[in-house]
């Protein structure tokens, strides 16, 4: 520590400014290196391990489904609070039914959900896949029994969860049962358009 | 003296376990070990997340902090620290995706985890690479131990499990001890929330406390400069004076033309 | 929901339902260290709450910068040099334009680099697909709600030293723990007020 203040005294402009920040700009630049490199490495696998998981999650929703097939969105499906939005849409091949993912956003930040229709039109299953919850902290309404209230229905009464009748109105800790409500409206409404085996 | 040194060298290892165990003796890196610790399978992924965090930043700080100038120290150390944080996320995302979800917010906020920075303050500045590797490894430990008690407590009490989970795809379908359903008690849900996480960690504090009150050398000089604990991190007389020379030392680690102001 | 109601009821829950350290362990270490009394859990609350929104209004748009080149992976190195930056900044400017204030918060500003509090509204608005004004409002109610439970932290222990006898083992520490899993238990009544 001495020694290093006395060096401090005789510093020439190189050593009180130049040297600290090109010292500090190589090891960004090195870590951005490393980073960049790793990421090469583990994004094709992330990504892979992602559409794994997906699939999996899509074969749990429909469990009488082959493969699925990604149906191309020719508009976005929306609902009418704005909350809810269809993000992708796949049909089982053996035209057993069709799952629905929609991004949901409530005050608690956005939530991934899926929604499994049958063919005849009823929830086989509805799962969030991925919510901004702190972890440890918990939330009701991802809780796979409250889920499974919209299993069998075919319809919602209405748009608003509270009106709904249907659903038990639990207020969750950061995850909003409205959220998930907007979510199931809106792919059951992609799906009265596009159907098992898709629009186009 | 060979035999003497091999002692202390062992020392830097065994003390972060107990000694100067970092959460329970020096109070730092709180919030994960409340956060994480609902289930021994969570709190040791984050405690082994954290120790190859410390370990690889213990290691290279201590390579190059010669090459650093003091200006520039602590910007340097996160840097590298969390250059290694963003490491240990993507790999984990790519090869353990459960323990990524299950860590969540609390995987990148090992970056301001005050143990990191606060050994690469206090010791791999200041010591060899050897010596860094065991020190990160026994305060790496010594913060994992802590959250697997923690864990064990609260998954037993709260959820009526032991070890559960699917040990980051190890051991798919694995159900752990199931306590609950072997004695038909059912699980205190709250000590798997919020309040239950506080009150385990005041009563396993509470007893290490019991245990050490009249040996201990608690409150040591631990990188205080990097952490927000310094104010009960000395005795109640030295607070203001400890601050107000972390203060001092976080200043001119940053700025250089602060030098005169100081000194006048 | 109007986008106006959506804000109002994000700074609300931040402060009552989602509060930092009393409901989702963040800032725990300055929460405990930094509330033995009222003037320096005053000084601790303003400055995170002035940090931690500036340090929003900040990384918000360079998470869209970071996105648009592909390189959303540097977020949390970007995000730490830039808090850190921040705060030297911050104090450097306060120093020297408003001394009065700087005497009463300053000690307080370089503590909060590690805060992961700060750190953690930052990634937390990214994560959650917030908008530029919902970052901003989750910030401020966060650095509201985490003074908000520093005061009552503060206001406990002020008695807890004087009119209490604690058992030795939970001495220090431990006694202010258990404080904190009380009020947290009292917090947990808020959720759910939104549903």
């Amino acid at each position: 520590m001495s020694a290093n203040e006395k060096t401090k005294e005789q510093t020439s402009t190189f050593h009180e400014y130049i040297y600290p920040v090109l010292i500090l700009f190589i090891i960004v630049f090195v870590v951005t290196a490393a980073l960049a490199v790793t990421n090469n490495v583990t994004a094709p696998i992330i990504e892979q391990k992602a559409e794994a998981t997906a699939n999996a999650t899509r074969q749990e929703l429909l469990p009488d489904a082959d493969a699925f097939t990604q149906v191309t969105l020719d508009k976005t499906y929306t609902s009418d609070n704005g909350k809810a939005s269809v993000t992708d849409y796949y049909t089982a091949n053996n035209g057993s039914g069709a799952v629905v993912t929609v991004v949901t956003s409530s005050f608690g930040g956005d939530l991934t959900m899926m929604v499994g229709i049958d063919s005849t039109g009823a929830i086989t299953g509805v799962e969030v896949t991925d919510s901004s919850d702190t972890p440890g902290v918990g939330s009701k309404d991802a809780d796979p029994d409250y889920l499974a209230q919209y299993q069998g229905l075919t319809s919602l009464n209405s748009d608003d969860v509270k009106k709904d009748g249907q659903i038990d109105y639990i207020s969750g800790a950061s995850v909003s049962g409205t959220a998930i409500h907007s979510g199931v409206h809106v792919a059951l409404t992609a799906y009265a358009d596009l159907g098992v085996g898709g629009a186009n | 003296m060979a035999a003497e040194k091999k002692q202390s060298t062992l020392s830097y290892f065994t003390n972060g376990l107990i000694k100067e165990n970092p959460v329970l003796v020096l109070v730092i890196g709180t919030c994960p070990t409340l956060a994480t610790s609902t289930s021994v399978e969570t709190g040791l992924g984050m405690g082994l997340a954290a120790t190859a965090v410390l370990v690889c930043s213990n290691f290279v700080i201590s390579l190059l902090h010669k090459a650093i100038p003091d200006k520039v120290r602590i910007p340097c150390f996160i840097t590298v620290i969390a250059g290694f944080v963003t490491l240990v996320e993507m790999i984990l995302q790519a090869y353990v995706p459960s323990l990524y979800s299950a860590l969540g917010i609390y995987l990148p906020l090992i970056v301001v985890n005050c143990i990191i920075l606060g050994r690469a303050e206090m010791f791999a500045s200041k010591h060899g690479p050897g010596a860094s590797i065991l020190d990160g490894l026994g305060m790496g430990l010594g913060f994992t131990f802590t959250l697997c008690i923690m864990g064990t407590i609260r998954e037993i009490l709260g959820s009526g499990t032991w070890l559960a989970g699917d040990w980051f795809g190890l051991a798919p379908g694995f159900k752990g001890i199931q306590l609950q359903a072997a004695f038909n008690v059912p699980g205190m849900g709250i000590m798997t929330m919020v309040p239950g996480g506080f009150f385990t960690f005041a009563c396993v504090m509470a007893t290490v406390h019991y245990f050490t009150r009249d040996k201990s050398k608690i409150r040591k000089d631990f990188g205080c400069a990097a952490c927000t604990m310094q104010d009960v991190c000395t005795d109640e007389k030295k607070q203001a004076e400890t601050a107000e020379r972390a203060h001092q030392i976080m200043q001119a680690s940053f700025k250089a033309h602060e030098e005169g102001g100081k000194n006048a | 929901m109007s986008q106006f109601g959506k804000i109002v009821i994000i700074l609300v829950s931040m402060v009552l339902v989602d509060n930092y350290p009393l409901a989702q362990f963040l800032g725990i270490c300055p929460f405990l260290g930094v509330s033995t009394d009222l003037d320096s859990a005053k000084g601790m609350g303003v400055a995170v709450t002035f940090v931690m929104t500036l340090a929003t209004i900040v990384t918000w748009p360079v998470q869209q910068l970071l996105d648009k080149f592909g390189i959303g992976y540097l977020q949390t190195v970007v995000f730490i040099l830039i808090i850190a930056a921040l705060v030297q900044f911050v104090e450097m400017f306060m120093k020297k334009n408003m001394p009065a204030l700087y005497k009463s918060m300053g000690i307080y500003l370089p503590l909060i680099t590690t805060n992961c509090a700060v750190l953690g509204v930052c990634i937390s608005n990214i994560d959650k697909g917030y908008t530029y004004a919902e970052s901003i409002a989750q910030a401020f109610g966060g650095g509201i709600g985490f003074w908000f439970a520093l005061t009552i932290m503060a206001g406990v222990r002020s008695r807890l030293v004087d009119q209490s006898r604690i058992p030795k083992s939970f001495q220090g520490v431990p006694i202010v723990l258990t404080t904190a899993a009380i009020l947290s238990l009292a917090f947990m009544g808020f959720q759910g007020m939104f549903g």
